[in-house]
């Protein structure tokens, strides 16, 4: 094929195959032009969408630091930080619920939702859309013990290692720059950990913050960053205990003058204060420490609370014998012994925020070294605070145990001092002595059997804020008026050995009993039958025609028995009612009330898992009054009991003999005749019971009551048993008598008398009880008498 | 068959043209930029307006200075607010802030926006000319002292350019 033979066609073939590779090269221009300009594009953009993300996530975090740090200084202290804190009582963080981590977590929910919609607004330009999820992250290795942060924030104080922690996943689109699905795990928090602390110094490290990791855990964990500006931007307070002026703890906690801080590096500080404070011991790890609550707060405002120690242990050791004595009614010395199973002697001792112990009312000695004084208990809320003892005197047998929170106060009446309960706490109340009003820790500590006799006790707490006030089963519960379990009308507290009425001016008549026209008993029933087996009366004076004990004290109950604020939580070991009343009542009469004889303090406990009653009584004589008769307690029986017998005490002469523990001329059966059979030197127990059913009831009277008796009854001071009820029925009581109502004496004006009587319920035998025949039963309430008597309360070593 | 040799090559013509676009966009897909473009266009702008509001937060400047003069009435803190920002910026740069706190009001469920004050530089900036500007918003929870401002949210405005 030569050029010549070229044809003519062949030229517009060349032009076709010019045009489509214009075409094509035009084509590939246009791609490029397109690539360069998507390259440009994104090369502008991007800077902006990192901007834009960087500051929505860090006003995330900032946000969440604000509502982390308001929570933490509510928690703190609500009225130091009042002008953050006041700004959110309106929507539920008022002072009364500056210890309610929920509440302030539910405004920082909705904060948040608040900032989501503001920002969204201020974003919008950028199409922002933004959420957050509150997941769960470990903080284990922060604190050095397995904790999470969930619901959004967290704080675990009080500890020596605390830490107030918050956190949320953030996402987020920037739809107008077609920016999708950005995470970021936004996490703020502050970490105290307290390494060792001297009389005057204290070492800490502080760490922040930190990075967000996954580790292949189930959590995401994090770890701390040092912080290093606590000096410049932060804040470091230290509290010291209060001590007397022997030195010695008190309860309260003072905040110290820092003198001198150092920062080591990595987080870490040494801070010098004043006072000094006594380096104390750990008993059972021999550690040694300065007892001190450190207190940091980073710039942000978050702060944490620590404390050099993480419980307070001690003993309670049991001073009752367990081989007694007594004289029969021959004059013989007998020695009774106990059986190994104790287990009804069990103590409910209250721990006062000002570290004292209490035992019916009476403050419990403690067998001090400087070395082992008990700390105060941290400056936190009650419902943190928990109790363990131990069941075999053993640090292995140790065991959450059931507490209660009560306020106490200390009134003035006539000069007379008297420590009076004022309720049950707020759980979300702090722990602390107060000038006026005392916090008590009631628990129990039970000494199964004889081999035993001490007890270990842990006082610790629980190191979440969110920690609730633990609800503990019990088997005792009030009654009222209108419950469904009332069956007419009530004001009862049911236990298991006993149902109490208490009857008053608000509720006068016993069910299917007496009336008692506003006089203030309490009438013990049968749980089973609701048979009342008759009243308690506290205090009686003079006869109203044949009828004995006119003039009683007349009043109200006030029976504490929940938790204001957590009402459907009862109180778990006792329930108690208090009576201050300045009137007195005639039973027999209506109307007979007068206010110029005696004023009444009394306090009446039921106890949970125990069998007995203390009832604690203040009588003040305001006037000089003369009368036949006057009853210092008197316990009813209304015919069930056919026994008595009661024991001397050792301070008036019988038939020329003195002697303590003696059971004269007793036990005795019941009989018609005399209708009020007395005997004289009544001494610490009386007691009635029926041989048939096998169920005894005695009175112990501690030793000041047994001397009270002696210096206002002086030689007439009797034991006596009414036979009869004043409508005929057998009756069968036991009674204190200071002077018997067949004559006629004075008591004097200012005639102050302060004792206390605890029925105790018994039995012929069973658990903790020796097995014993119709008149030996009463021994069963011997063997436990000792542990209500001053000389064998038991002994406090800490 | 001369005509049939001239559509065979018109045929082959197209598939070596598209084989070569092929190739190209394949490329394209998989090649990064062969030089680097410096644009200076208003993102450029907006990066540094966010990137002083980032440093102004970071330093906590809001709640020294900000804070102070609104709340407590700190007299000059628009000049302390002004000069911080004049020398944060490059020079040639001209600037308007305006400071609003954003309110929640939890009952009604809304927010409002309270003006507290505004700086510029100059201070009569609205009346020069601009002829190139950006702004942005910008959010500020609060989060240092004083206590009285923490967690208050800020809402800021900012206006960067040139000035003609």
């Amino acid at each position: 094929m030569g050029r010549a033979a070229r044809r003519p066609g062949g030229r517009r073939g060349q032009i076709l195959v010019a045009t489509v590779l214009i075409i094509g090269l035009f084509i590939m221009a246009l791609l490029v032009s397109v690539y360069e300009a998507h390259v440009v594009f994104l090369r502008t953009r991007s800077p902006v969408v990192r901007e834009v993300v960087a500051s929505v996530t860090a006003d995330f975090k900032r946000a969440l630091a604000a509502m982390l740090a308001l929570a933490t200084r509510a928690y703190f202290n609500y009225t130091q930080f009042i002008d953050l804190t006041g700004r959110f009582s309106d929507l539920g963080l008022d002072y009364g619920n500056r210890h309610n981590f929920t509440v302030a977590r539910t405004i920082a929910l909705n904060y948040l939702e608040y900032w989501r919609q503001a920002v969204t607004k201020a974003y919008g330009e950028y199409g922002l859309q933004v959420a957050y999820e509150v997941r769960r992250l470990d903080v284990s290795r922060e604190l050095g013990r397995p904790r999470s942060v969930e619901d959004l924030m967290k704080g675990y104080w009080y500890m020596n290692s605390s830490g107030s922690y918050a956190y949320a996943r953030l996402r987020l689109n920037l739809t107008a720059l077609g920016f999708y699905n950005w995470e970021s795990d936004v996490f703020v928090g502050l970490t105290l950990t307290v390494w060792e602390s001297g009389s005057d110094y204290v070492r800490i490290t502080v760490r922040y913050d930190g990075e967000v990791a996954q580790t292949g855990a189930p959590l995401p964990e994090v770890k701390g960053i040092p912080y290093e500006r606590l000096l410049s931007r932060g804040k470091v307070w230290i509290y010291v205990p209060e001590v007397d002026s022997a030195g010695r703890y008190i309860g309260g906690w003072r905040l110290a003058s820092v003198k001198d801080a150092s920062y080591m590096g990595v987080g870490n500080y040494t801070i010098k204060f004043e006072p000094s404070v006594t380096v104390i011991t750990d008993p059972i790890t021999g550690r040694s420490y300065a007892p001190l609550m450190v207190v940091v707060s980073d710039e942000r405002g978050i702060i944490v609370e620590g404390c050099t120690y993480n419980y307070i242990v001690f003993k309670i050791r049991r001073s009752t014998p367990d081989t007694l004595y007594y004289y029969d009614s021959a004059g013989t010395r007998r020695t009774l012994a106990r059986p190994g199973d104790i287990s009804n002697e069990v103590y409910t001792l209250e721990l006062s925020s000002n570290l004292s112990l209490y035992w019916l009312g009476m403050k419990l000695p403690v067998e001090e070294a400087e070395e082992k004084w008990l700390p105060p208990i941290p400056f936190a809320p009650v419902k943190q605070i928990m109790v363990m003892v131990s069941s075999d005197g053993t640090l292995r047998s140790l065991a959450e145990r059931p507490i209660q929170y009560e306020n106490w106060t200390v009134v003035d009446r006539h000069g007379l001092k008297v420590d009076w309960p004022v309720g049950l706490s707020d759980p979300q109340m702090d722990f602390v002595k107060g000038e006026k009003y005392n916090t008590r820790l009631v628990f129990q500590v039970s000494f199964p059997t004889t081999s035993i006799r001490e007890q270990y006790v842990v006082i610790w707490w629980h190191d979440d804020l969110d920690a609730q006030p633990a609800a503990y089963p019990t088997q005792i519960k009030y009654v009222k008026t209108g419950d469904p379990e009332c069956r007419s009308s009530c004001k009862d507290v049911w236990h298991p050995l006993y149902d109490v009425e208490f009857v008053d001016q608000e509720h006068p008549q016993s069910r299917g009993y007496v009336d008692y026209r506003g006089v203030a008993a309490l009438v013990l029933r049968d749980p089973y039958t609701d048979d009342a087996f008759g009243p308690y009366n506290l205090h009686a004076f003079d006869t109203y025609g044949s009828s004995l004990g006119r003039y009683r004290p007349y009043g109200t109950w006030q029976v504490y028995y929940n938790y204001m604020r957590y009402s459907w939580i009862q109180a778990p070991i006792r329930i108690f009612a208090v009576l201050d009343t300045t009137q007195v009542g005639n039973v027999y009469a209506s109307g007979d009330v007068r206010s110029d004889y005696y004023d009444t303090l009394a306090i009446v406990q039921i106890v949970n898992g125990t069998r007995y009653i203390p009832v604690i009584t203040y009588i003040y004589w305001k006037n000089s009054r003369s009368g036949y008769g006057y009853w210092m307690a008197t316990e009813m029986g209304r015919g069930v009991a056919d026994w008595f017998l009661y024991l001397t005490a050792g301070l008036q002469a019988i038939s020329g003999v003195t002697r303590r523990n003696w059971t004269y001329n007793s036990p005795f059966l019941w009989r018609e005749t005399p209708s009020v059979e007395c005997y004289p030197d009544p001494g610490i127990m009386l007691t009635h019971w029926s041989s048939s059913s096998g169920i005894g009831r005695a009175l112990v009277l501690n030793r000041a009551g047994v001397n009270v008796l002696r210096s206002i009854g002086g030689t007439y001071a009797r034991f006596c048993t009414t036979k009869f009820a004043p409508g005929g029925a057998r009756q069968g009581s036991i009674e204190y008598v200071f002077w018997t109502h067949d004559s006629s004496r004075t008591i004097s004006q200012g005639t102050v008398l302060s004792f206390w009587a605890v029925i105790f319920d018994y039995g012929s035998s069973g658990p903790g009880f020796l097995s014993l025949g119709s008149s030996d039963m009463w021994k069963n309430a011997y063997i436990y008498a000792p542990m209500f008597l001053e000389d064998y309360a038991p002994r406090v070593k800490p | 068959m001369g005509r049939r040799g001239g559509q065979t090559r018109v045929v082959e013509l197209l598939l070596a043209t598209f084989m070569a676009v092929a190739v190209i966009v394949m490329v394209m897909s998989f090649t990064r930029p062969l030089k680097s473009v410096y644009i200076r266009e208003t993102s450029d702008l907006r990066r540094l307006a966010y990137n002083l509001m980032n440093n102004m937060a970071e330093a906590g400047v809001f709640e020294r200075v900000v804070v102070p003069g609104v709340y407590s009435g700190s007299s000059g803190w628009n000049d302390t607010l002004n000069f911080f920002i004049m020398s944060s910026l490059p020079p040639g740069l001209v600037y308007y802030m305006r400071i609003s706190r954003l309110d929640f009001d939890y009952a009604s469920g809304t927010v409002s926006v309270v003006p507290l004050g505004h700086v510029a530089n100059p201070p009569d900036f609205f009346s020069k000319p601009l002829y190139e500007a950006e702004s942005i918003k910008y959010t500020y929870v609060c989060v240092g002292d004083p206590d009285s401002a923490r967690a208050t949210v800020l809402f800021i405005e900012l206006v960067i350019g040139y000035s003609g």
